[in-house]
């Protein structure tokens, strides 16, 4: 392959990473690891940090258009951001004490019963009789957007702040220990424990996972992993796939978007389970 | 009733501002990292007379990498501003916790 049409083909599936990744609050990382690695023949620490610039570039090409249309609501992403960050900082520091095998198989457990309950309300549109709770209705976690799809404007109340903020915590740490659990794990927290319209979870999702990120992309970048030639035309890639992705997003039905992520969980969880076994 | 009203349209107004000003930078951060990034690339993959196409490519990574933290950084002066001193607090928390994590991560 010649040195641009590598780029080229790299481009091609950064466009694809960032378009699924917008789409489902994700980082994308799912897509561009093992393709840098088992497709382009990179190794696991180059692929990886040009991921952690594919979820910053994923969160922030989607971000406008979500913002624009009311979608995100940042409040509830600052809030729960403070569990997400607090959790990658805590895994950071038990990481090597904890066993690797037990996590695996406990974030596979998690990952396989969000699938459950998401596959569960897959023919919701949107969550019904929802009570905010105190902090909910305290710090004004509530909003409306206008649904393309459904035609008129949702308005929306959460519930469950203090559970949320804990899975929150949890699903930071996983990131800080295993490198995993982004937005696969952020966006059922949301909408099963927090219940939040589907679209509202996946914005709100994909303007967290780019923070986060931020702080291991630092990381690698110092430790010399970016490798400009690599993580230049991914984050390209991506951002043209999100800008896109985050347009797609909008018109499709709450049903559909529970349909693409349910087969995306239960392959998390088999590969989790998969590591943890054979760990 | 009314109060309520008015301190529900007060809140909205000021979410819409905190939104406005972080979806700015959003797109002022993409615009600059995706422009610097295609330049480099440019550059080097068509071998342009130009010696810094790796460090175009890197400067747009960096401004890709640095706009999440500035939104955090701009949405706490926004909220701090409009006098929301508890927001203003959470994503205080939030830089602190990122900043700590990359100290943390880069002395490991």
């Amino acid at each position: 392959m010649t040195p641009i049409t590598l780029t080229l083909a790299i481009l091609g599936t950064s466009l694809v990473a960032g378009l699924v990744g917008s789409m489902l609050g994700l980082g994308g990382g799912i897509i561009i690891v093992p393709a840098l690695t088992l497709v382009f023949g990179y190794d696991f620490r180059t692929a990886v940090a040009a991921s952690a610039v594919a979820i910053i570039a994923t969160s922030t090409g989607a971000a406008v258009a979500y913002l624009r249309d009311h979608i995100t609501n940042t409040r509830i992403a600052m809030f729960l951001e403070i569990g997400s960050t607090l959790g990658a900082l805590t895994g950071a520091f038990i990481a090597g004490y904890v066993p690797a095998r037990f996590l695996f198989l406990l974030f596979a457990a998690l990952m396989a019963y969000s699938a459950w309950s998401m596959f569960r309300a897959r023919n919701m549109d949107l969550p019904e009789n929802v009570v905010p709770d105190r902090l909910s209705r305290r710090l004004q976690l509530s909003g409306s957007y206008y649904d393309q799809a459904l035609g008129r404007t949702v308005s929306y109340h959460a519930t469950g702040a203090i559970p949320g903020l804990l899975l929150m915590y949890v699903s930071g740490a996983f990131a800080g220990l295993l490198g995993v659990g982004g937005g696969t794990f952020k966006v059922p927290a949301m909408d099963v424990v927090m219940k939040l319209p589907i679209k509202v979870s996946s914005a709100t999702s994909n303007f967290m996972i780019g923070v986060t990120a931020a702080a291991s992309a630092t990381i690698y970048f110092v430790r010399g992993d970016v490798k400009p030639l690599v993580a230049g035309p991914v984050a390209l890639g991506v951002l043209c796939g999100a800008l896109l992705g985050s347009r797609l997003m909008v018109r499709l039905k709450a049903k559909t978007l529970r349909l693409l992520f349910v087969p995306l969980l239960a392959y998390v969880a088999l590969q989790m389970a998969w590591k943890g076994v054979t760990y | 009733m009314d109060s309520l009203q008015t301190r529900n349209q007060a809140v909205s107004q000021d979410v819409e501002r905190v939104e406005t000003a972080v979806a700015r930078l959003l797109r002022l951060g993409t615009a600059v990292a995706a422009t610097l990034i295609a330049s480099g690339l440019a550059v080097i993959l068509f071998h342009l007379p130009v010696g810094f196409g790796p460090q175009l490519v890197t400067a747009g990574i960096i401004a890709l990498v640095c706009t999440p933290l500035l939104r955090v950084a701009a949405a706490m002066v926004i909220y701090l501003r409009l006098g929301d001193v508890v927001y203003g607090l959470i994503s205080l928390a939030v830089l602190l916790f990122v900043f700590a994590g990359m100290l943390l991560g880069d002395s490991q």
